[in-house]
């Protein structure tokens, strides 16, 4: 039995049309996160799910039941927001038992809840203090508790950690997870952060202009992109695109670039169209320097452009008046206008078609 | 010793840049006043014409406002600054003493000597600008402010007479009542309250009671019954006006009896003004009584005073001022004008209306006439007055004898 | 050259400010108190006749009716304003659409002075010309709205006059804090499933209690210095039953001439308001030094 299941909603303010037939399943105790750019419609599906936002059609159901016009208390969720939301002039004691209190729990249920959550969170020691004297981090892991204490089996993140400066969010990001690995509740989390959407999630849905463009693991998004947007989506630093024609010939299919055309025997094609436009995505990672092993596509290049990024650099270069970008160990010492030879595995490449971005 | 503080460094600076008394020849004046409705202002320009004709220069600095206190308030500030105006007004009472007592006025003895004030103005009001043997002060008129108004028509419709007593007069208001007219329009303002309290004081009780508590300051002549009377009338009052009397002001109240709205009007001879400008003649259909029961004469009235000044051509000014103001021509053309009749008797008072000569046949009589008791009372004890008497008027449950415990403490006050 | 010198230019240049904050306030102030020891009348003189003048004060029907006024109108003012003006930037708030047309009706009596109010208010409310003659008219002829000629009433119309005067802008200043109360928290508090009249009560004016703190004192400051509107509306009357003690204070400066007895007052409400405003300050003082408090 899904979690919450989201079907064909349509939501819309005033005559701007954000979500239009979406559909949604979580999975019981799955981790899912809602992953695009800024503007996408990722809180309106939140809010949508919680309640928080009227729909213009469409159902939403939580833990089997159609909770379509339901309250928001009644859904069984709790939710954390971005700017944490506590209750500004409360107690962190206060901050965590007041909707229980309004829920009518019974006093001793309500202490124990609050011990608990606050211990899972180590908030024991901050019970007696007001927001303004939490720290940033604190406060959210009061957010998380006042969430907790709901006893619900869907909690809702809207970006909980991006207010957060970026250790603390990585302190923070663990936590959750440990968090989601203790409770094992259903979690549905929105960010734009691709790191967390990945060391989060048990599936990703990348979404765009209120489209879910592909809902798939971590490994899935990554290493099979279902269209040109999401390979473009995930991924830092972002993706290469080499644009050419995609070719069926006798010797098999190659990307013909003009000055360079790339056999692409091996590339496990999801399906087969011949003559098209197409766009072969290959991550900086996956180039590698030297020379050329079996069934890999070769090339020679100048260095032009060195980035130093710790670990790891960045070497700018070109593939038929491409530019593109290889990723290569820090210590490497490359100087503008070397030359450098480099190789990549097809297998481990995506092409699209040029005009709808799918996945060829 | 009374040491005047002088917070004048900054005024006097200013004051420099004054212009010389004498300009062109003429002997330039400032005169600071507070005559600035329609009536009076017509009266001021009588002084104007006279002291231009006698070659001076008349500057006028009129300050509108509080019946006077904006006037008033203005020249102390002037005079504290070291700045004062030529000549200035105040009403015939104690407003001027602490001015007198910082030694800030010159005095007129010589003008008052020269003039023969003394055979001719109004012996009370002589009194009045007399402190310790000096003149201080030109008085320029008399008013009576003790006066009942009444409307003739609407006393013909209610089948009454003109009251003679006070029974006769709340036995018309019943039946004035009764014909559906306001008995009695009293304005809001707890000083017009205090002139209808002095109406019952001296027209039930007559002017002894009134001299025994206001100039001898006698606290035990509140214990009398007779003051308990006073009270007691004064208190009886309440019932017969309407429910607008907060927020009406003299002339409005006046207003009522001129329209026949209301019946009786307590209010001074300046009352006259409002029966004029509304086109009527006194006497028709608007009477009066000076002093109900016992025919009084409250005499007040204004006087100008004299602030020191360094320029011995200024003072040659001021002294000219105070000679034209209280020469006899002017005194029956600006007395003509302002409602009051002359502050000298040896001038023709034939002209003045039927209200002016039954004033001034009591004044003549010499007998019931008092000054008023801002005369006696410093302008402090002059508001405890109003205010003692403005709170009974609106407490019901205020007793006559707690109010007369307030009289008593006043004037234990002002007898300190 | 010692440190606390060096910056003499920067001290010059403060210098015109440094004058005026001794002698224009410290100095008045000084000169107020010290007035109030002496027998002064029109003209200031410097005896001293030690606290003679605080014992007439206290003695005075005007002075005790003038402090009871300003404690009732004080009181009904500024929790008038303050309810009546947040209830109205709810409203405003809730109706979005017509937000300007309403700000600008709930805004307009600010624009007029109280003095303007108070007559305003004066003529409806005179029971001769206002209201209740208009109502008469009409035929209800027993109605009977006489407030303003009772003396023990006539201040409640007085505070009635200044809320309706005064609490647009409290409007005005709760609803710029409504709008600044961050969106997720209402989320927060609807998924909580707290009712949305508690929300307001436990949440959002807790959140608002830096708006409460200023329009209170802005109130604070319109009560003691509330001349106008009792002048305008009722002149202190009936008799004297709606004086207040700045009116005390300037009716006997400048009419009554008794600048001893009107310093002793001004002084009387200068001790007031500072013992009233000492715990704040203190409060205040501390609240923004937190660090002190804890290093304590
Ligand atoms: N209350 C609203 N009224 C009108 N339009 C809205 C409203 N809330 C959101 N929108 C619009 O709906 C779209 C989706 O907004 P949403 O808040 O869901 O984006 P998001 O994906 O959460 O973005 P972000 O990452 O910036 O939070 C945006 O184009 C936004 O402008
Ligand atoms: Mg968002």
């Amino acid at each position: 039995m899904a979690s919450v299941s989201v079907r064909r909603l349509a939501v819309s303010f005033g005559h701007v049309k954000v979500i239009e037939n979406l559909d949604l399943e979580v999975e019981e105790g799955e981790f899912i996160v809602l992953l695009g750019p800024s503007g996408c419609g990722k809180s309106t599906l939140l809010n949508t799910i919680a309640g928080l936002i009227d729909i213009e059609a469409g159902q939403v159901w939580i833990s089997g039941k159609n909770v379509t016009w339901t309250e928001p208390k009644d859904r069984g969720i709790g939710m954390v927001f971005q700017s944490y939301a506590l209750y500004p002039r409360m107690t962190v004691q206060q901050n965590l038992s007041f909707g229980l209190r309004m829920a009518g729990v019974p006093r001793a249920e309500i202490e124990a809840r609050v011990a608990k959550a606050a211990k899972l969170l180590q908030l024991e020691d901050l019970l007696r203090r007001r927001p303004a004297e939490l720290s940033g981090g604190q406060r959210q892991r009061v957010a998380i508790g006042r969430a907790l204490v709901r006893n619900v089996d869907v909690f809702l993140f809207d970006e909980p950690l991006s207010n957060l400066d970026a250790k603390l969010r990585n302190e923070l990001r663990v936590e959750i997870k440990k968090l989601h690995r203790d409770l094992g509740n259903t979690m549905i989390y929105v960010t734009h952060d691709q790191i967390e959407a990945l060391t989060l999630a048990d599936r990703i849905a990348v979404m765009r202009n209120g489209v879910i463009q592909q809902l798939a693991t971590p490994q899935d998004v990554y290493h099979r992109p279902k269209n040109q947007f999401v390979a473009g989506f995930i991924g830092s630093p972002t993706m290469n695109f080499l644009t050419g024609r995609l070719i069926l010939g006798a010797a098999g299919p190659t990307l013909d670039l003009g000055s360079v055309s790339i056999d692409l025997s091996a590339y496990g094609f999801a399906r087969q169209s011949s003559d098209v436009p197409a766009v072969l995505g290959v991550r900086p990672e996956h180039i590698d320097l030297g020379a050329a092993s079996p069934g890999h596509f070769a090339a020679n290049g100048k260095v032009e452009i060195v980035e130093p990024m710790g670990a790891d650099m960045i070497v700018w270069s070109r593939i038929a008046d491409t530019p593109v970008r290889i990723r290569v160990d820090g210590d490497s010492a490359f100087r503008n206008g070397d030359d450098i030879a480099f190789h990549f595995d097809l297998a481990r490449a995506s092409l699209f078609d040029a005009q709808s971005g799918e996945r060829l | 010793m009374r040491r005047f503080l002088s917070l004048g460094l900054i005024g006097a600076a200013l004051s420099l840049g004054a212009g010389p008394a004498l300009a062109q020849g003429k002997l330039r004046a400032e005169i600071m006043h507070w005559w600035t409705s329609g009536g009076e202002s017509a009266a001021v320009q009588e002084f104007q014409k006279a002291f231009n004709a006698a070659g001076g220069e008349w500057v006028d600095a009129a300050v509108a406002g509080g019946g006077g206190d904006a006037a008033r308030t203005a020249f102390m500030n002037r005079l504290a600054g070291g700045n004062p105006p030529t000549a200035m007004q105040f009403n015939t009472s104690k407003q001027f003493d602490d001015v007198i007592a910082a030694g800030q006025l010159i005095e007129l003895d010589d003008v008052a000597q020269k003039d023969g004030w003394k055979g001719a103005v109004y012996g009370p009001v002589m009194d009045a600008v007399t402190r310790n043997g000096h003149v201080y002060a030109v008085p320029v008129n008399i008013h009576n402010n003790i006066w009942l108004w009444y409307n003739a028509d609407v006393l013909k419709k209610a089948g009454v007479a003109p009251p003679k007593t006070w029974d006769d007069l709340f036995a018309d208001f019943d039946k004035v009542k009764a014909a559906g007219v306001v008995p009695l329009a009293q304005a809001g303002d707890n000083w017009t309250k205090a002139l209808t309290f002095f109406n019952v004081l001296l027209g039930e009780a007559g002017p002894p009671l009134y001299l025994k508590l206001f100039k001898d300051l006698d606290a035990d002549a509140t214990k009398t019954p007779e003051f308990k009377h006073v009270l007691e009338t004064f208190g009886k009052l309440r019932n017969y006006v309407d429910n607008g009397v907060q927020g009406r002001q003299w002339n409005q109240a006046i207003g009522m009896v001129i329209t026949g709205q209301a019946a009786f009007n307590f209010m001074g001879d300046w009352a006259k003004g409002e029966v004029v400008s509304a086109g009527q003649t006194p006497g028709n259909p608007v009477g009066c009584i000076a002093g109900l029961g016992h025919p009084a004469y409250w005499i007040g009235g204004d006087v100008f005073v004299f602030a020191k000044q360094s320029d011995p051509e200024a003072i040659k000014g001021q002294k000219l001022l105070a000679h034209v103001m209280l020469s006899k021509e002017t005194q029956v053309a600006f007395n003509a004008k302002k409602g009051s009749v002359p502050a000298r008797l040896d001038v023709d008072n034939s002209k003045l209306d039927i209200c002016a000569q039954q004033g001034l046949k009591i004044l003549s009589e010499n007998k019931d006439v008092v000054k008023g008791f801002d005369l006696y009372l410093t302008p402090d004890g002059v508001g405890q007055v109003y205010d003692a008497i403005g709170q009974f008027w609106s407490d019901p449950n205020e007793t006559t004898d707690q109010l007369a415990g307030k009289f008593a403490e006043i004037l234990k006050n002002a007898k300190q | 050259m010692q440190p606390r010198f060096r910056n003499w230019h920067v001290q010059l240049a403060l210098l015109p400010a440094w004058l005026i904050v001794v002698f224009a306030y410290l100095g008045t102030m000084v000169f107020t108190v010290r007035m109030s020891f002496t027998s002064s009348k029109g003209i200031p003189i410097m005896d001293d006749v030690g606290l003679r003048q605080y014992d007439r004060l206290f003695h005075t029907d005007r002075w005790t009716i003038s402090v009871e006024n300003i404690l009732i109108f004080g009181l009904l003012f500024i929790l008038g304003c303050l309810v009546l003006g947040f209830l109205l930037a709810v409203f405003v708030d809730r109706l979005a659409r017509f937000e300007n047309t309403l700000r600008t009706i709930f805004l307009y009596p600010l624009a007029m002075s109280f003095v303007v109010t108070g007559l305003v208010w004066q003529w409806i409310l005179n029971p001769a010309l206002g209201l209740q003659a208009n109502v008469r008219n009409w035929g209800w002829t027993s109605f009977t709205f006489d407030w303003l000629e009772q003396g023990d009433r006539a201040i409640y119309l007085v505070a009635f006059a200044g809320i309706w005067q005064s609490c647009g802008l409290v409007m005005a200043i709760m609803l710029a804090g409504l709008r600044g109360v961050d969106q997720e928290l209402w989320k927060a508090a609807r998924i909580d499933g707290i009712p949305t009249w508690r929300i307001y009560l436990h949440i959002i004016i807790p959140a608002l209690a830096p708006m409460f703190i200023t329009a209170t004192l802005l109130l604070a400051t319109a009560v003691v210095r509330s001349y106008d509107i009792v002048v305008a509306m009722t002149a202190g009357g009936p008799g004297i039953s709606s004086e207040v003690p700045a009116k005390f204070v300037i009716d006997f400066l400048f009419t009554r001439q008794n600048i001893g007895l009107a310093t002793a007052a001004a002084t009387v409400m200068l001790i007031t308001v500072l013992v009233v405003l000492m715990p704040w300050l203190y409060l205040q003082y501390f609240r923004s030094a937190p660090g002190a408090r804890r290093a304590a």
